[in-house]
């Protein structure tokens, strides 16, 4: 489903830059976050004037700053450059490409790799055994124990199935070369005005942005899910309902209804909620009051605090009792 | 699937006011504005409050959200 102007309104979109008017928004959020990194790396360079000089004062700066930075990565390549991966923002291919180099540079990825992992492996296998962008399946098909997960896939396992893929394939290996070069002369650029502050506020966020908030954001979006079945059509994602995160994550939450239509505009996705709510309830999708966040916590702890995770949102509440399959938090009911 | 997206759009979305636009914008890029907030508020009130800040927004985003 997309928005579907008609073919005049369509002809008279091609005369504007981007392909949506709610992608300014997309645009809006990037440039917000290439500011915080370079308002975090002016004051480092000028640490008498922010208050820093100090070995404790600037640990203090690098640690929050780090994590601002680190989570902003995480909500733009992982939820607002998604949203482009899908349906691209802007009218002119060319602006597409390069948009998508500078997006994704600040996130630690070559926006094809991104888009690869992404498009071609996660959304076409969801849940198969080849989906290698979610957590290993233990033999009753709950997923892997989470801290492991976040540890051990951005970039150790990610590396090991890129090359594979990309490096290996010689249909792609020289558009993954290319990508991985311009990627690495604007991933670089830090490292040539101070390396140590390039250690600090580049390569640490970008380990928070991908170990821990889009690596989280993958766990919980599927954690308990069955891949997609005749019998089992809607439970191969959980959604996150609240209106604060939705809001403010470009309707990530949505994410049963975005990977059902994934060429449906992100701004669109809570009006399909709506439209798809009775089959949901009916289908026993699995619905959560809250967003990623609350979800990851409930997720990394023990098993009291997982059964929360499969708690339904008020109003959601299954129309029939499910079958012996993996509960969300992993547990088989 | 074509006739429902022509439903949403004859309904209330996109807002079409300046202040509701404006509220829309503000709301999906505040947490890099937030970030930005943060990291500059440091000439402000100094790093140790930007990390307090920071760890109450994580703990708060665990709990809320």
């Amino acid at each position: 489903m997309s928005r579907d102007p008609g073919p005049s309104v369509a002809a008279s979109r091609r005369r504007h830059l981007l392909a949506d008017p709610q992608d300014r928004d997309c645009v809006i959020f990037h440039l917000a976050c290439l500011a915080a990194y370079a308002c975090a790396f002016w004051l480092y360079l000028h640490p008498k004037l922010a208050g820093i000089a100090g070995p404790w004062s600037r640990a203090a700066f690098v640690l929050a700053t780090a994590v601002m930075l680190g989570w902003i990565s995480g909500v733009d390549v992982g939820v607002n450059f998604h949203n482009h991966s899908h349906r691209p923002i802007f009218t002119s291919q060319f602006a597409n490409r390069w948009f998508a180099r500078f997006w994704t540079f600040s996130g630690g990825w070559p926006s094809f790799f991104w888009e690869y992992c992404h498009v071609t492996i996660h959304h076409a296998r969801l849940l198969d055994h080849d989906d290698w962008t979610l957590p290993r399946q233990n033999a009753d098909g709950s997923f892997e124990n989470f801290q492991r997960y976040l540890v051990s896939h951005w970039p150790w396992r990610l590396m090991t199935h890129l090359g594979r893929d990309l490096i290996a394939r010689r249909s792609i290996r020289r558009k993954s070369l290319r990508e991985l070069a311009i990627f690495a002369a604007l991933w670089s650029i830090p490292f040539w005005i101070d390396p140590k502050m390039a250690l600090w506020l580049w390569v640490l966020p970008h380990w928070i942005a991908n170990a821990l908030v889009m690596a989280s954001g993958m766990y919980v979006q599927h954690s308990g899910c069955v891949p997609k079945s005749v019998a089992r059509p809607l439970s191969h994602s959980t959604t996150f309902v609240s209106k604060f995160f939705n809001l403010t994550m470009f309707n990530i939450g949505f994410h049963l209804e975005h990977h059902d239509h994934p060429r449906v505009h992100w701004s669109l996705l809570p009006a399909l909620h709506e439209q798809l709510k009775q089959g949901m309830i009916d289908g026993g999708a699995h619905v959560v009051p809250y967003g990623n966040y609350h979800a990851s916590f409930l997720l990394a702890g023990d098993e009291t605090r997982r059964k929360l995770f499969d708690q339904q949102a008020l109003g959601y509440a299954p129309a029939a009792p499910s079958t012996a399959t993996p509960s969300p938090s992993g547990n088989v009911n | 699937m074509t006739r429902v997206s022509r439903t949403f759009l004859s309904q209330t979305f996109p807002p079409h006011t300046f202040v509701a636009q404006a509220g829309l914008l503000v709301g999906r890029s505040f947490w890099p504005l937030f970030a930005i907030a943060v990291i500059a508020g440091v000439m402000l009130w100094g790093p140790w409050v930007s990390l307090t800040i920071t760890v109450l927004a994580v703990i708060a985003a665990m709990k809320l959200l």
